[in-house]
């Protein structure tokens, strides 16, 4: 894998599963880690997931499935006392805690928020082989690999509009998927920053081919960009602009969530066809 | 008085106590001492956090009352000078440029913000000892750290450093550690020293300026003892714990009649009460049955307002 690893290790745990016959337990207090930790690792070394992960609106596992294991809140307490053999955490997670955690000597692996494809394949094999299963997350990540092959299709211009009214753009993981399924972020035309909100205005004079909107998925109260999203002005692009449901969940995380998140933009993009 | 202070200090026992037994994991008191690994949670987090929230309260108190001393107001507030929002913005830019990896670099860009704030309010004031100027010069300050860091919300590189802000904004004393004690401990003494000695001017200038002055008060230099006391102490609350709002407020309220309405006075049994307040409310924060923590700077304005509301109501009969 030529991606450079985005992981950033602040505790320099030795790789456990190499020094001990016994499976290392993990505690994951972030809910994207949890999806990939479900997939490669043996429920017995589960120790802990995020809370997260057992809320529908932030979980990206199955909730049956998340409620089988005790969920924490991130906090060093609770890991602590759960004496796992390595936490495994995002990017952003509170200094405070970080640094607690450092200071009690818990075995601290950090994964950034993976910003393409590659970044993120990397990650899910790095995170199988610190849990001991390196070869799930070899084909875990052929997986994702497969699902997330480029399309050779003409490109058309697409936005996603997230959250907010947030619409992701070059340097982010829904734009590289876009790219992949045959789409190109509109994002970049606009002048848009990595992560920005849309005026409404640039969107009317120059709409893409197709919208994705995390509205149209979630219905009315699904993110905060409804607002926007529900503007007569853009009712009246209809002919022009066609608008596609895209779950507000599918742009959480990399990993596991790359596979659900390609077929459905594949998916659109067969059914458009050819057209412009 | 002596006796209500006894009270303050008992209470204030039992609440250390109770913040050292609560918490989301359940520790038996035979494991607090042994080498159980769970004393690791009493001795690293739970007793740091419980030291923490005793400093920070009565820094908080302490400040609040010598504001509304000083002022001569009883709606001032620790966070009208701008220190507090200055400190904020300090620790946003520490995050929004992604220092917050170095664990000390995050309070030490808030101790930079707070100086930095109370260097341009001296700046502004000048050498007038107007108390309107001051506070005028204060609250333009709040109002420009504040957009300021809302700026650095907006232009936030992903939603996530966003969210890391705003989180971190809310004030919270969960995993704090003995270096946070450390770091807050000297400067919240140093601070309150500054302010206890402005006992004896805050007294005299209940009488007003003219009667403060010829009883010796020196009005610049009281100004300067209040600015330099309350960035301190405030400073190093924000820098430790983040934005922790009504804790000034709501104290020397609850203090004054047990100091017979001499500010001078309020000031220690507001440091007593302050640490008491959030401790018992950061003890409370462990305790709500949900998934992640309550924020203690939620928390203190959802307990403290409406008990706000309740003195306000009763001052209101009294008055009428």
């Amino acid at each position: 894998m030529g991606a450079r690893a985005p992981l950033l290790l602040l505790a320099a745990p030795a790789l456990v599963s190499a020094a001990t016959p016994r499976a290392p337990r993990i505690v994951s207090i972030n809910p994207c880690l949890d999806a990939v930790l479900v997939r490669v690792a043996d429920p017995a070394q589960i120790a802990s997931i995020s809370a997260y992960s057992q809320d529908a609106r932030s979980s990206s596992i199955p909730l049956a499935l998340a409620r089988r294991y005790p969920a924490n809140a991130g906090t060093a307490e609770e890991v602590v006392a759960l004496r796992p053999d390595l936490v495994v955490a995002g990017g952003h997670v509170a200094p405070a805690t970080v640094a607690a955690l450092a200071r009690l000597r818990v075995p601290l692996a950090r994964f950034a928020v993976p910003t393409t494809v590659e970044e993120s394949v990397a990650q899910v094999r790095d995170l199988a082989a610190r849990v001991g299963h390196p070869a799930r997350g070899a084909a875990l990540a052929a997986r994702i690999e497969a699902a997330a092959r480029p399309s050779r299709v003409t490109p058309l211009p697409a936005l996603i509009f997230g959250a907010g009214g947030l619409v992701p753009g070059a340097g982010t993981l829904p734009d590289d998927l876009l790219t992949r399924a045959g789409f190109r972020n509109a994002s970049a035309t606009y002048g848009l920053a990595r992560w920005d909100v849309l005026p409404l205005e640039h969107l009317v004079a120059a709409p893409p081919r197709v919208l994705f909107s995390v509205a149209a998925a979630e219905g009315a109260g699904g993110g905060g960009g409804e607002r926007a999203e529900h503007h007569p002005a853009l009712r009246r692009l209809a002919p022009r602009l066609i608008t596609l449901p895209f779950p507000a969940r599918l742009m959480n995380c990399g990993g596991p969530t790359i596979v659900e998140a390609m077929a459905v933009l594949r998916g659109a993009r067969t059914r458009l066809g050819e057209r412009r | 008085m002596s006796r209500a202070t006894l009270w303050l200090l008992l209470a204030l026992l039992l609440a250390a106590a109770g913040s050292l037994a609560a918490g989301k994991v359940w520790v038996p008191l035979d494991a607090w001492t042994s080498a159980d690994p769970r004393s690791i949670i009493i001795v690293e987090l739970r007793l740091p956090r419980t030291i923490l929230a005793l400093i920070v309260g009565a820094a908080l108190g302490v400040a609040g009352a010598a504001m509304q001393g000083y002022l001569r107001n009883p709606l001032a507030d620790p966070g009208l000078f701008g220190v507090s929002s200055g400190a904020a913005l300090g620790a946003v830019c520490a995050l929004f440029f992604g220092y917050a990896a170095q664990a000390w670099l995050l309070p030490l860009f808030a101790l930079a913000g707070a100086a930095a704030t109370m260097a341009l309010l001296a700046l502004i004031a000048g050498r007038s000892a107007s108390l309107l100027v001051f506070t005028l010069a204060g609250m333009v300050l709040t109002s420009l750290t504040g957009s300021l860091t809302a700026l650095a919300i907006s232009l936030a590189p992903t939603p996530f450093v966003a969210s890391e802000i705003v989180t971190w904004l809310m004030g919270a004393l969960t995993d704090r550690s003995w270096d946070d004690v450390w770091l807050a401990l000297p400067l919240v003494a140093l601070g309150v020293a500054v302010l206890a000695r402005t006992a004896p001017a805050l007294d005299a200038l209940t009488l007003g300026e003219t009667a403060a002055r010829s009883l010796g008060v020196e009005p610049r230099r009281l100004q300067r003892a209040i600015v330099l006391g309350v960035a301190l102490t405030v400073g190093a609350t924000v820098a430790t714990a983040g934005v922790i709002g009504f804790v000034g407020l709501m104290v020397p309220h609850l203090v004054r009649p047990l100091a017979r309405h001499r500010p001078g006075a309020t000031l220690w049994p507001s440091a007593l009460a302050g640490a008491l307040l959030v401790t018992v409310a950061d003890t409370l924060v462990r305790l709500v049955p949900s998934a992640s923590e309550l924020r203690l700077g939620i928390a203190m304005s959802l307990l403290g307002a409406p008990f706000f509301l309740y003195l306000l109501l009763r001052l209101r009969r009294r008055l009428a």
